[in-house]
């Protein structure tokens, strides 16, 4: 295009100059993968308040026709899932703060002492955490009906922690590594034992660092499904996400109930991370999950 | 920074530790109130007459007494969209408890329960007694787990005209029983009569017949006539087969080897059939070669389609959510074609672990449930999602009170299992829940093969497949 044109086509014009042209597409971009993302959540929010009937009509409605709470209601008053939500609960926080507590303990651990097996026990940390789910659950079912812990929340948590601990542990190490070590020597030379400079200076410097292992071993055992499947199997000790497994029986989908139960699932973690969000993102640009 | 450090680690402390304390409490605590089952939100509704009780007592509601001490039988089945189902089992088994001071322990579960059965297996702890449909007694009878329950199925299998060749062909293997028939599972073709009516339309009595209909009736691309399924999903094998016994073909010979031939003219034929009415009648929705198991459900749900082949579950939704649709819907048979027309079904049945300790107590219960007089009064109570094991039944007054079930009925006198001629025996479940035939679909109509060509891709893999298994049956 000439340089006339440039003129008689002002958008475009617009466009060349300074590099604008970049700013637009990487804003379409943005807007493109910004409903990627929000367009399944607004799905799910819409169908939870749509009628069944509707749901069903040829076509797609963005906004329901008829507005219902009816799946809020026979999910929270006339389901187990209420229970099931509160044992998610449960276990999460339990889960969480074992992990944090013994992550944060191995991690200074591996990073700061020396001893026989450190770099093999390193290591192994990693193939644990990245071991498939899949070929661990029957090992850890028999385990678990050994020592008589299925079917109990407790047994499950501690099932969780076959993947949190290693994780917080391996995040917890990047971020302790980048400590530095004067601090700790000074504490150290004042007479201060190696838990005093874990609980007093360690930990505190690395706030951050743990919301961020928190927050992610919180999702992880909130959204954990297989091993939840296997190793509760009564409907009292169930935890929410195979009870949404409930909201499907053979080729029949509730998807009204699913999509409140879902609603109402992804609040929690939700929350964690908008309290939490402060901490995630300074953890990150601190180093908190550099491997 | 500015925030004292030891403010920060004693909060930290404290918050970590009762953080702590108060999780462990409440994971260690018994489980609150244990509460009602989670109700698939809304199963289905019991249909609208009042179903025949199986004389429950009062104790029927509750935990089944039992003598301190007494043989606990566990038994796990799936929810089923039907809750009567698993209704009136309880209540059947809650008496045959009190009648031999047994306990029954009932575990409903939710959809993905065979991860958890196949774990209990693996660690040595299976329940006693376990529900198992279509291939899953010859799965469970191949691998070693199912014990030999002949003296309980013998005792009875000639009764009431005997049971459905289907039934033995399920359950049985070699003469021996491995399984306790429950009910019969059949898959009508749910078809919307209000609409054959508009057009002067009978149920069609040929496959032409069918497609002349079908090409009337499709509005594209609002309205499809036929809800194909032909993805790779367990419907597109019930699709495909019960079509293709029309044309006099079958998945397996009556010896238990491979029914298909690379040239098989039944085989073409069906394929020819099924690309046709894709490509050339457009009266399959397009979609359907990427539909999952529930999307012919939702297609005739929302009215998007007039005939689709499904078990009930379908009806069940209409009877509650759509009742006048329900009204406009009638069962029928596959469309004739020069072999016949046949009905589809399943069998669904228990099996007891070898693992049991109580596996006396458990044929018992079994038995209780499978003997006729009262096998007649469970089908009756659930009131049409299954039909009975024993021939006559079908005949009983029940199968003639609604229209609805006027082919149902005959469905089952007409019935073929999808492994028809023979058992469902291994091989047959493993091309089945691979998906082999939703492959030839794929192939036939995504990569636009031409039916000869799909059918001999389809027939190397599936012969593969039971060359593998030859001698391991």
């Amino acid at each position: 295009m000439s340089e006339h044109g440039w003129r008689t086509w002002p958008v475009i014009g617009y466009l060349a100059r300074k590099n604008r042209g970049y700013y637009l597409l990487g804003y379409l971009i943005l807007l493109v993968y910004g409903l990627w993302t929000i367009l399944p959540i607004y799905w799910m929010l819409v169908t939870s308040v749509k009628s069944d009937a509707e749901m069903y009509t040829a076509g797609a409605n963005l906004l329901p026709v008829t507005f219902t709470l009816s799946h809020y209601y026979s999910t929270f008053f006339q389901s187990a899932f209420p229970r099931q939500l509160l044992n998610s609960f449960i276990v999460s926080t339990t889960t969480t703060l074992m992990a944090v507590v013994f992550g944060a303990m191995a991690g200074y651990a591996l990073t700061r002492l020396r001893f026989l097996g450190r770099t093999v026990i390193a290591r192994l940390l990693v193939y644990s955490y990245l071991a498939p789910g899949s070929i661990l659950f029957i090992p850890i079912f028999a385990l678990m009906v050994m020592y008589g812990l299925w079917n109990t929340l407790h047994g499950l948590s501690l099932a969780y922690l076959t993947f949190t601990v290693p994780f917080c542990t391996w995040m917890l190490m990047g971020y302790f590594k980048s400590i530095p070590l004067e601090l700790e020597e000074a504490a150290l030379v004042d007479g201060a034992s190696r838990w005093t400079v874990l609980w007093r200076i360690v930990l505190p410097l690395s706030a951050p660092a743990l919301v961020v292992v928190a927050v992610f071993s919180f999702t992880n055992s909130w959204n954990e499904f297989l091993l939840a499947l296997v190793l509760v199997q009564k409907k009292e000790v169930m935890t929410a996400t195979v009870g949404l497994t409930f909201f499907q029986v053979a080729d029949l989908f509730f998807w009204g109930a699913m999509m409140a139960a879902s609603t109402v699932m992804a609040l929690p973690p939700l929350l964690l991370y908008i309290i939490g969000q402060r901490w995630v993102i300074s953890g990150w640009t601190l180093g908190a999950v550099k491997s | 920074m500015t925030v004292s450090p030891n403010l920060a680690r004693r909060r930290f402390l404290k918050l970590a530790l009762g953080g702590a304390a108060l999780g462990l409490l409440g994971a260690c605590a018994p489980a609150a109130a244990p509460t009602p089952t989670p109700a698939p939100a809304k199963p289905a509704e019991k249909p609208a007459e009042k179903p025949a009780q199986p004389t429950p007592t009062p104790a029927a509601q509750a935990k089944p007494a039992a003598p301190t001490g007494a043989k606990v039988i566990t038994i796990w089945r799936g929810t089923d969209y039907s809750p009567l189902v698993n209704q009136g089992l309880r209540e059947f088994w809650t008496r045959y408890a009190q009648e031999a001071k047994v306990e029954i322990n009932f575990e409903e579960k939710s959809g993905q329960w065979m991860d958890q059965l196949n774990a209990a297996v693996q660690a040595g702890t299976p329940p006693d007694i376990v529900a198992a449909f279509d291939y899953q007694v010859q799965y469970w009878r191949g691998q070693g787990q199912a014990i030999d329950v002949s003296d309980v199925v013998a005792k009875y299998k000639n009764a009431m005209g005997g049971l459905f060749d289907y039934v033995v062909a399920t359950v049985g293997w070699q003469g021996k029983f491995y399984g306790v028939p429950l009910a019969v599972n059949a898959w009508p073709f749910h078809v919307r009569q209000d609409l054959m009516d508009k057009h002067g339309f009978k149920w069609a009595q040929s496959w032409d017949e069918f497609r002349r209909q079908g090409k009337e009736l499709t509005r594209a691309p609002q309205f499809y006539a036929y809800g194909y399924c032909l993805g790779k999903i367990n419907d597109t094998n019930n699709h495909f087969l019960g079509t293709l016994w029309t044309f006099g073909g079958a998945l397996q010979k009556e010896d238990g080897s491979l029914g298909a031939s690379a040239n098989d003219p039944a085989w073409l034929e069906a394929l020819r059939l099924t690309k046709v009415m894709y490509e050339e009648d457009k009266i399959i929705p397009p979609g359907a070669i990427n539909w999952t198991d529930a999307d012919n459900n939702n297609a005739y749900q929302g009215e998007q389609i007039a005939w689709t082949s499904n078990p009930t579950s379908i009806y069940t939704w209409l009877e509650k959510n759509k009742p006048e649709l329900a009204k406009a819907t009638k069962f029928y048979p596959y469309p004739k074609g020069p072999a016949g027309s046949f009905g589809q079904v399943d069998v669904w049945s228990h099996i007891i672990f070898k693992a049991s300790k109580v596996q006396e107590e458990a044929k018992g219960a079994l038995e209780y449930v499978f003997k006729p007089e009262n096998h007649a009064k469970y089908i009756e109570f659930v009131q049409g999602r299954f039909l009975p094991v024993y021939r006559e039944l079908v005949d009983a007054p029940f199968w003639k009170k609604s229209e609805v079930y006027a082919e149902y009925a005959n469905i089952a006198r007409n019935g073929r299992i999808m492994a028809h001629a023979a058992s469902p025996t291994a091989p047959y479940a493993e091309i089945t829940t691979t998906f082999l035939i939703g492959e030839m679909m794929q192939d036939l109509l995504v990569r636009k093969q031409k039916p000869e060509e799909a059918l001999a891709t389809f027939v190397k893999r599936a012969q593969a497949i039971y060359d593998k298994y030859k001698g391991q049956l």
